[in-house]
Formats: structure tokens, sequence, C-alpha cells
């Protein structure tokens, strides 16, 4: 598959961690595929997981909340929208798999150019034990690996 | 069990000044007076961490001739960069699928 262009650093020690990508996409269109369910349904599901958009109203004071069926089981993921801006969009998270661990996620779009946007994603946790716990959801639910996702995109384009 | 040392890992490494003795060690084998010497505190004290280092797998401890050099475990940082891996390679495959999607909204 291509080269890793997603860059996450998490510190040892700190209570946060960056998320941060580069798209060749306007900023306005980037911001719509956060911001629309139907478009924001398309990709957030990894590619290839089935996702539930049970509630998702994207403006400030809107909530949210995914359904996505992890290693057989069910996990729901949801918080509150705090801000909704072009730029900018602040929520609260909380995956039931951790329960009562709610992190602040900060995601900014930055113009790179007319064609090129910054995403930079910026996850504050209540505390180190919960930002570990987050970053290992992934190995300890059985959520799907990016080869095995690569498979289904493979069977679904046959 | 993998989460438990996960958790022993992260907890050795919470700390500034263990975060320092582990870089130092990248660079080469070190005793404890050589480790000292970059900060304000005891021998006793950067003692104290190498043990919890050690109890973390992070570290171990070799004699050369009359000296006791620490050492980093290559199998214990690495246990703690494949699991941020896992984590990057699953966003990056969320991404990569958004990446699909803005191909197919800039047609539009």
């Amino acid at each position: 598959m291509s080269e890793k262009k997603t860059k996450v650093v998490a510190e040892s020690g700190k209570q946060d961690l960056w998320i941060t990508r580069e798209f060749d996409a306007p900023l306005r269109l980037v911001f719509k595929a956060h911001a629309d369910p139907a478009l924001f349904a398309q990709w957030y599901g990894c590619g290839g997981v089935r996702m539930d958009l049970k509630q998702f109203e994207a403006k400030t004071g809107g909530s949210y909340q995914y359904i996505q069926n992890m290693g057989g089981k069910d996990f729901s993921l949801f918080g509150s929208y705090h801000l909704v801006r072009e730029d900018k969009i602040v929520r609260t998270s909380e995956f039931s798999g951790y329960p009562d661990r709610c992190l602040l996620d900060v995601t900014t779009f930055e113009k790179i150019d007319e064609s090129h946007t910054l995403l930079r994603c910026h996850m504050i946790f209540q505390s180190l034990e919960d930002r570990d716990a987050m970053v290992k959801a992934g190995v300890e639910f059985g959520s799907v690996k990016s080869h095995e996702i690569l498979d289904q995109i493979l069977k679904e384009k046959l | 069990m993998v989460v438990n040392s996960l958790n022993r890992t992260f907890a050795a490494l919470s700390d500034p000044t263990r975060r320092k003795i582990v870089t130092l060690l990248k660079e080469r084998p070190a005793t404890i007076h050589e480790l000292t010497v970059p900060f304000s505190v005891s021998q006793q004290a950067i003692s104290k961490h190498v043990v919890y280092l050690e109890k973390a797998d992070l570290v171990e401890k070799k004699k050369v001739g009359r000296e006791q050099y620490c050492q980093l475990k290559p199998e214990g940082l690495r246990l703690v960069s494949d699991w941020t891996e896992d984590f990057r390679d699953s966003w990056e495959s969320r991404y990569q699928a958004l990446d699909r999607v803005l191909e197919k909204m800039k047609k539009e």
C-alpha cells in the first residue's frame, strides 16, 4: 500500500496526542467531509468497518453517537460538539469500551494552498492512563488492521 | 499479559528523568555514575530510577571488567513503538478512505 502519511505524536508521560495529516483537497471540502453525516460515514468507519451514525448534529451544542462493531461486539463513540467552524471542530468524546474516560478532541483545518489542507487533531485526556488506553484500544478490542482493510477494499473492487 | 506489560512500560517512561536516562542509553551503555552527570540529583536517586527501568524490562545491567554498565533492552522499546504504530496505521487507513471521499467530492 502507499506510504504512511499520517503522523502521530504521543509523547511518553503526556496526557495528549497529536494526529496530523495533509490532504490534496481544498479546506472547505475537508471540513465538509467532517461536518456532513453522509460524507462522514463513508470514511470514518475505517473504509471497511460498518459504522452506524445514530446521531450526528455537527453544530455547537449538538451531540453525536456512532456505533461500530469491533471484534464481534458493538461499541459506541459519543459526545457533544462544542464548536463547529470551517477551520476548527471542538468536541468531547467518550468510547464505550472505556467508560467515564471522556476526552477533548480539537481538530483544526489549515489551508496550505488552494488545493491542499493540513488537518491537525489534538486529543487531550483526563489522565496519562486514559491516553494510553485510547492508543491501545485498537489492539485490545481487535479493530481492523490496515492490511485487512486493504483486503476488504480489494474485494469490493472485484 | 501484553496489556499489563504495556502499562508497566508506560509507567516507567512517564517520569522525565527516566525518559532522559533512556535517551542517554540509546546513544551508548553507561555506568550509574556516568548517568548521574547530566542530572542534579544524587547517584542513589538515579540508581532507583534504573531499578524501575529494569523492572519494566527496558534496561539491563551488564558487567564489563570491574564496571557495571546499564544498557537498553531493545525488545522493551520496540513494544512501545509497535503499539503506537498500530494506532497510526488505523488512523492512516481512515484518512486514506477520506482521501477517496475527497477525490469523489472534487469531481462534483
